[in-house]
């Protein structure tokens, strides 16, 4: 799910606690805040630090280089390739992006063609930071494609390209399976491998807790009193709004590693959409903010409105989304072919949303 | 019949002189004309019944709502509103298409219009409700969009693993291959200070790669492949033997940072300012209320055309496209989306559509610069046509923005009468401003093939300068001056310019929540 | 640098090197591979002798000269343009042709169909680019098909007039303001239209302009829940001067406007709009002096209107402020009327000498004076007094001194007329008294500025004198005492107090 969707489900996290809806209304406290913020946590976590921390067996750095070689790139990523089949070991490669300027990067696609074993790689246009092409700045075909082949069995992966040009740029890891005699070929391996976890929530909500204790510290000064049935809520508003981030993206497609370090892989998501979907998102928010004005109102001193909440969630949540999704449905249907995404196109997509700031884009 | 007709020509006068103001004298924020003309017109209110004069604000609010555009795209002089869609518009202005990205905010800013003229009469008593259920819970409401923007911009930089030291001559290729260490790479790390210690190893773990290592530090020597120019295929300079080192973790975070710290800079710096302007009037007493005009101008307006000036970007020919690249799907997409974060603007205090155009976007997930730029144009009106719609909503009578701070100077609504007639004036001046927006945008567009990019930008900044003084005097000068400062600081380090915002975000959640006058005098200003 | 050719292969080598494409180096030992690598052994082909020629260029073995120069002369002339070898490729095999497959196919629909244009010189709709029949620009990425046009979408937006014209509508049918009961106004009420209907309960105030034939004119309107004060601004005035409909007291208004609050709670509607403020039909009640004296407050109420007959008997100015006239009725029963400037400076100018002891017919409104504990009429306009029957004179009752101060009550307000009298003391000639045989008593006599009196009247002077009966309450005690009782000589009627020689035309 998009970022913002989780931050709005953490803050209706935060708005089922009576007692911070009362201290919000009557005090002016802030605690619901820490609702969104430890809701956005876990994908903090994971894109903005643990990318980050990451050590790669093999590097592709074209601003280093300050030129970017496609075929050398296509047979670095088959000599990885060779490497996990020959020592049997995890071997990671990264392809980082090439800036040429503050507001312009060289776009590169890398794709597996499992079918052909091959590695191909084309050099695209430059593109801006939104991902839009400058035009007529990609190279001609001869110069820009780079092709390798491989000996190795690679687990079918989703044929897609993808593509290093804005920011941080994509990886891979390889994961040799010695029982199915193949090398599994994981997306971003790093992803959900720790954050997306209810163990890592469990570590992190302290943390909000102490931020609040120390802040309210700060304002109150000596008036500052202890109030452990605050604190208790403030620890539970952060590690609820976390849980519901991890859970949430059960719902998607990739599933996530639950109890690290006692678990090691990821679990399957329910896949019941892939969570880069807008109609999702947008449905998930209209969801969270349906949920905070209804605690709004049930703590409220002065009810607005009845409360109900069967009455209330089907007039202003079930009936209007099942109308938009009817829409959705018929529109589509109407103007678009109908597209037979298998699960690994739903994890890859799903994996593209996440990284990609502004989505995938299509210009090679 | 007769008044009401009057009152019609009152709006539709407002919209011609929103028409000029957006055409010729861009830069300036529609509430700082408005306090103007409130100000001048304050001493003949015995003359003008106040009702007319709230139809001609009326007119001059739809009018720049659908045509500030311009001023956006041509001059680029965007305000706080129109700094949301800013950079797109610029590529296209870049690729001959200004006018069509024009067309596509004001073909948003039309939706917009609609969607008030239409829905939003039907929608008062929720309206009403959900004010009186939200109206003590702002404070944290801001606190959130304060938090969200700050947490959720993306580091710009990748964190490199790796950090070029020096280069070898590439004829030590052959003793790298035979596992010998030549000596000019043994003192090139030496000069780094971080020597190679005893039993130093050479590997050659990968293609084109050799490690060189003593157990405590590795280095890394790098064979490049030779530079070649891609469009001709002709070599530009052969390969090269790189020295790398791995950086340590900590240097990647604060690689990858960069671009946030600047934009934590620039979030602080507004947020700083914004306090300034609020405890503090720097301005003449009687033109406090035009306070913000100055900081709002050098943030988002001066600071635009300061940049475009010293990038000597050269538009080049426009095309005036005579049908757009639209398709109902667009539409719809970036008008809902903007029409939603139009009225939450319009709705909470503080929130411009800059910042609902941001959670709007990211609340739907949609991409594409089209969506973007209808998005803002249909956010934009929704926020300043709402507002005075908002304003006159029987049950509701919502005051927000600096539209009913200036208002209410001379008139409280009233009657469903007067939000019917208002309503009309909106309809009727929307359709006038977008026709005129056609027009106005093919002879702008003309205009600015005529004149060089750089002079236009040096006489729009002249302008914008005279108008400053004029209103506010040296110290309003002095204002916008270290505002364009501020707002440069995002520009130059590739961060976000949402951050500048915090200049009244910041000031208004910390009055909200209590702690304003608390913290205004912990720095100094109260 | 000397060069020659290598006996094997023919390129060109630096001198007394080894040829590196040859093999006829030694090989180096120990060397570092990342992976073994099968060499092969048969003998080089042109294009092997090339590749390896560009191989040495790469290893930086070749200079670029030297390069160019090997180059041309392995290169076929259909060769095309050397391209970087790949040390992974394997050796034998071709790649087979890179078909890139479209990310279209992935990740997005396929484009719908394409409108054929024939014309290979047709620009991008978007950006003018020249781009052929192409269904995408590929400059700017701009559809060709499925565009909205200019025309469209001002056909769509035109419905916005539509709707304009819908709400203009419901707009009409909203249009009446609501009254509103002033005691329900609170000072959070600041800029809210009001429409107040009630009474005027004091006289209007006037704030004229200094240069203009206009000002402002306050009234304060009482609704019946309460009071408050309504404010016409000048254009308002003006037109309300103009067409002589200045609301008087007692009057019923409907005024329409925006209530300001002032200082201390003060508050006021400001009427804007002449055809917002109207006065409501004036109903009088027709009353005789006797039925308004004497009388209780309870009798009538304030601002009562009232239509009253009787004789202006007497008059008083307040300088700059206001006259009063004494209104009497047959029976000697009279009352005041009091008439502002503001009025005349409204209304227009009164003619007092026209009105003076004339029969008049008065329409105004009761206010009740405290002080004298009596009704007073306040007319609204200077119209508002007509004139019944002017002035002809008065009839004279003729007696003695004694008889007129033993019956001055039953006299009051009545005229009479004293022959023959001695002055017995002046003051000065309009104040002095008179007595005659029949009373020890004296008389006196008031003379009004140009009355017909004699001048340089002295004591022992015998005079005729007729007047006006009434009384001056030097004392103030309400009651009127036998010295107190006063002929008074009233200017323009038909009073004198003359010296008997000049009564009959004497000197």
């Amino acid at each position: 799910m998009k970022g913002f969707t989780h931050f709005l489900c953490g803050i209706a996290v935060a708005t089922a606690f009576g007692l911070a809806v009362d201290a919000a209304a009557e005090h002016m406290a802030q605690i619901i805040i820490l609702g969104g913020i430890f809701g956005y946590m876990p994908d903090f976590l994971d894109f903005k630090v643990a990318r980050f921390l990451e050590d790669y067996d093999y590097e592709v750095d074209p601003t280093l280089e300050g030129d970017i070689n496609a075929q050398r790139i296509a047979e670095l990523f088959v000599e990885a390739i060779h490497k996990a089949r020959d020592t049997g070991k995890y071997t990671n490669i990264k392809f980082n992006t090439m800036k040429i300027g503050a507001d312009t990067w060289r776009q590169y696609g890398i794709m597996v063609d499992n079918e052909n074993k091959r590695i191909i790689v084309k050099i695209g246009p430059l593109v801006t930071t939104g991902k839009s092409p400058i035009p007529e700045t990609t190279p001609p075909d001869e110069e820009g494609i780079g092709v390798a082949h491989y000996d190795a069995e690679l687990e079918h992966t989703y044929e897609a390209w993808t593509y290093a040009d804005i920011m941080s740029g994509p990886d891979y890891g390889l994961v040799p399976q010695p029982k199915e005699g193949n090398i599994r070929l994981d997306f971003i391996p790093w992803h959900r491998k720790w954050s997306h976890s209810l163990t890592c929530g469990l570590a992190v909500a302290p943390f909000g807790l102490l931020a609040y204790l120390g802040i309210s510290w700060l304002f109150a000064g000596s008036d500052w009193v202890f109030n452990p049935e605050l604190a208790v809520v403030v620890f539970m508003i952060c590690l609820y709004a976390y849980w519901l981030h991890v859970i949430v993206d059960q719902f998607g497609v990739m599933g996530s590693n639950l109890f690290p370090p006692f678990t090691k892989k990821r679990s399957q998501g329910l896949s019941l959409f892939h969570s880069g979907l807008s109609i999702a998102n947008f449905g998930t928010n209209w969801i969270s903010v349906a949920v905070i004005l209804y605690n709004l109102n049930y703590f409220a001193d002065e009810r607005v409105f009845g409360t109900n909440p069967v009455k209330y969630f089907v007039l202003t949540t079930i009936i209007p989304l099942t109308i938009l999704v009817l829409i959705r449905y018929f529109w589509l249907k109407k103007t678009r072919p109908k597209q037979e995404d298998d699960k690994e196109e739903q994890k890859f997509l799903e994996k593209i949303d996440e990284i990609m700031e502004y989505g995938s884009g299509d210009n090679v | 019949m007769h008044f009401y007709i009057v009152a019609l020509l009152f709006a539709i006068a407002g919209t011609f002189v929103a028409a000029g103001v957006s055409c010729f004298l861009p830069g300036l924020h529609v509430y700082n004309v408005m306090g103007f003309v409130v100000l001048f017109y304050l001493p003949f209110i015995d003359v003008v019944e106040p009702f007319l004069m709230l139809m001609f604000l009326a007119g001059m609010v739809t009018g720049f709502g659908i045509l500030f555009t311009i001023s956006t795209i041509y001059y680029s002089a965007p305000d706080d509103t129109t700094a949301f869609y800013f950079m797109p518009t610029q590529k296209y202005l870049m690729v001959g298409r200004g006018h069509e990205a024009a067309m596509f905010a004001g073909i948003g800013g039309l939706m917009g219009l609609f969607a008030l003229v239409i829905i939003l009469p039907f929608f008062m008593g929720f309206l009403a409700t959900l004010r009186e259920l939200v109206g003590p819970h702002i404070h944290w409401l801001l606190g959130s969009i304060i938090a969200f923007l700050l947490i959720s911009e993306w580091p710009r930089e990748y964190g490199r693993s790796k950090m070029h030291m020096f280069d070898l001559d590439m004829s030590y290729k052959g003793d790298l291959d035979k596992g010998r260490i030549p000596e000019a790479l043994k003192t090139g790390i030496s000069e780094w200070k971080k020597p190679l210690g005893r039993d130093v190893v050479i590997t050659k773990p990968r293609n084109f790669e050799w490690e060189i290592g003593d157990g405590r530090r590795t280095y890394i020597i790098h064979e490049t492949s030779p530079l070649k120019d891609t469009t001709t295929g002709e070599f530009k300079s052969p390969p090269r033997l790189m020295v790398l080192n791995r950086t340590p973790k900590w240097y990647r975070l604060k690689e990858a940072y960069k671009s946030n710290a600047a934009g934590v800079l620039t979030f602080a710096l507004a947020s700083w300012l914004g306090m300034l302007v609020f405890f503090k009037t720097m301005v003449p007493p009687d033109r406090a209320f035009q306070t913000l005009m100055p900081t709002f101008v050098g943030l988002f307006a001066t600071s635009a055309i300061v940049l475009a000036f010293i990038s000597r970007v050269k538009v080049p020919k426009q095309h005036l496209a005579k049908c757009y690249d639209l398709d109902t799907e667009t539409i719809a997409k970036g008008s809902g989306s903007g029409a939603l974060a139009g009225i939450f603007a319009a709705f909470i205090p503080a929130v411009t559509p800059g910042v609902s155009g941001t959670l709007g976007g990211n609340a739907t997930g949609l991409r594409d610069d089209k969506i973007f730029i209808m998005n803002g144009g249909t956010n934009r009106v929704v926020y300043y046509v709402g507002a005075i719609a908002l304003f006159l909503l029987p049950l509701l009578h919502l005051r927000r923005g600096g539209m009913a701070i200036n208002v209410n100077l001379f008139f409280v609504p009233q009657t469903t009468e007067q939000f019917l007639l208002i309503t009309a004036a909106i309809a009727i001046c929307g359709f006038i401003s977008f026709v005129m927006l056609i027009y106005a945008s093919k002879f702008v567009a003309k205009l600015v093939e005529r004149i060089q990019y750089q002079y236009l930008n040096l006489i729009v900044l002249c302008i914008i300068i005279a108008i400053i003084f004029l209103m506010t005097s040296w110290q309003g000068l002095g204002l916008m001056f270290v505002a364009t400062m501020i707002g440069l600081v995002p520009v130059m380090w590739n961060s976000r310019r949402l951050n500048l915002l915090a200049v009244i975000l910041v000031p208004i959640w910390l009055n909200m929540a209590g702690v304003g006058p608390m913290i205004a005098e912990m720095m100094g200003l109260a | 640098m000397e060069t020659e050719l290598c006996p094997l292969c023919g390129s060109e080598i630096e001198k007394g090197r080894a040829c590196p494409f040859c093999g006829d180096a030694p090989a180096p030992a120990e060397e570092l591979k990342p992976e073994p690598v099968p060499e092969k052994k048969a003998p080089l082909t042109d294009d092997e002798k090339l590749a390896r020629i560009e191989q040495a260029y790469l290893d930086g073995k070749m200079t670029k000269e030297q390069y160019e120069k090997n180059k041309v002369k392995f290169a076929k002339t259909d060769t095309p343009a050397a391209v970087p070898p790949s040390v992974t490729k394997p050796p034998a095999a071709v790649p087979p042709p890179v078909a890139v497959p479209s990310a279209a196919a992935f990740l997005k629909e396929e484009p719908a169909k394409i409108e054929e244009d024939p014309d290979p010189g047709k620009e991008c709709l978007s950006c003018g680019h020249v781009i052929g029949s192409k269904s995408e620009c590929p400059r700017c990425a701009a559809k060709q098909y499925n565009r909205l046009s200019e025309k469209k979408i001002i056909a769509i937006s035109m419905v916005l007039l539509l709707l304009g014209a819908v709400y203009l509508g419901a707009a009409g049918i909203y249009a009446e303001t609501d009254i509103t009961v002033v005691a329900d106004i609170q000072e959070s009420d600041n800029f809210r239209n009001m429409r107040i209907v009630g009474k005027v309960i004091g006289v209007p105030d006037f704030y004229p302009e200094k240069y203009e034939p206009t000002g402002v004119l306050r009234l304060l309107v009482d609704d019946g829940t309460g009071d408050i004060w309504v404010r016409l601004v000048s254009s308002v005035t003006l037109t309300l001067i103009e067409e002589g409909r200045i609301p008087g007291f007692g009057d019923t208004v409907d005024a329409e406007g925006a209530l300001f609050v002032g200082d201390e709670g003060y508050m006021q509607v400001k009427v804007r709009d002449k055809n917002l403020f109207h006065i409501l039909e004036r109903n009088y009640t027709e009353l005789g002096v006797s039925d308004l004296v004497p009388s209780v407050k309870s009798d009538y109420y304030v601002g009562q209107l009232v239509s009253v007959n009787g004789r202006i008997v007497d008059k008083f100015y307040l300088d700059g402020f206001a006259w009063i006239f004494d209104l009497a009725d047959e029976s000697g029963n009279s009352i005041s009327v009091f008439m502002p400037e503001t009025i005349e400076q409204l209304t227009g100018e009164l003619d007092v000498n026209s009105i003076f002891l004339s029969e008049v017919n008065i329409k105004g409104a009761l206010e009740w004076y405290e002080g004298g504990r009596e009704w007073e009429i306040i007319p609204g306009s200077t119209t508002d007094i007509t004139v019944t029957a002017p002035y002809t004179g008065d009839t004279y009752l003729t007696m003695t001194v004694g008889e007129m101060l033993a019956n001055a009550t039953a006299l009051e307000n009545l005229y009479v007329q004293v022959e023959n009298v001695t002055v017995e003391w002046r003051y000065e000639d309009w104040l002095f008294s008179v007595s005659d045989s029949t009373t020890y008593d004296e008389l006196s006599i008031f003379v009004d500025y140009n009355a017909n009196s004699s001048t340089n009247i002295k004591e022992g002077d015998v005079m005729t004198v007729r007047g006006w009966v009434t009384y001056y309450d030097s004392n103030d005690n309400g009651v009127p005492d036998l010295d107190e009782w006063e002929l008074k000589i009233r200017e323009a009627s038909s009073d004198f107090a003359l010296d008997v020689s000049e009564l009959w035309g004497g000197n």
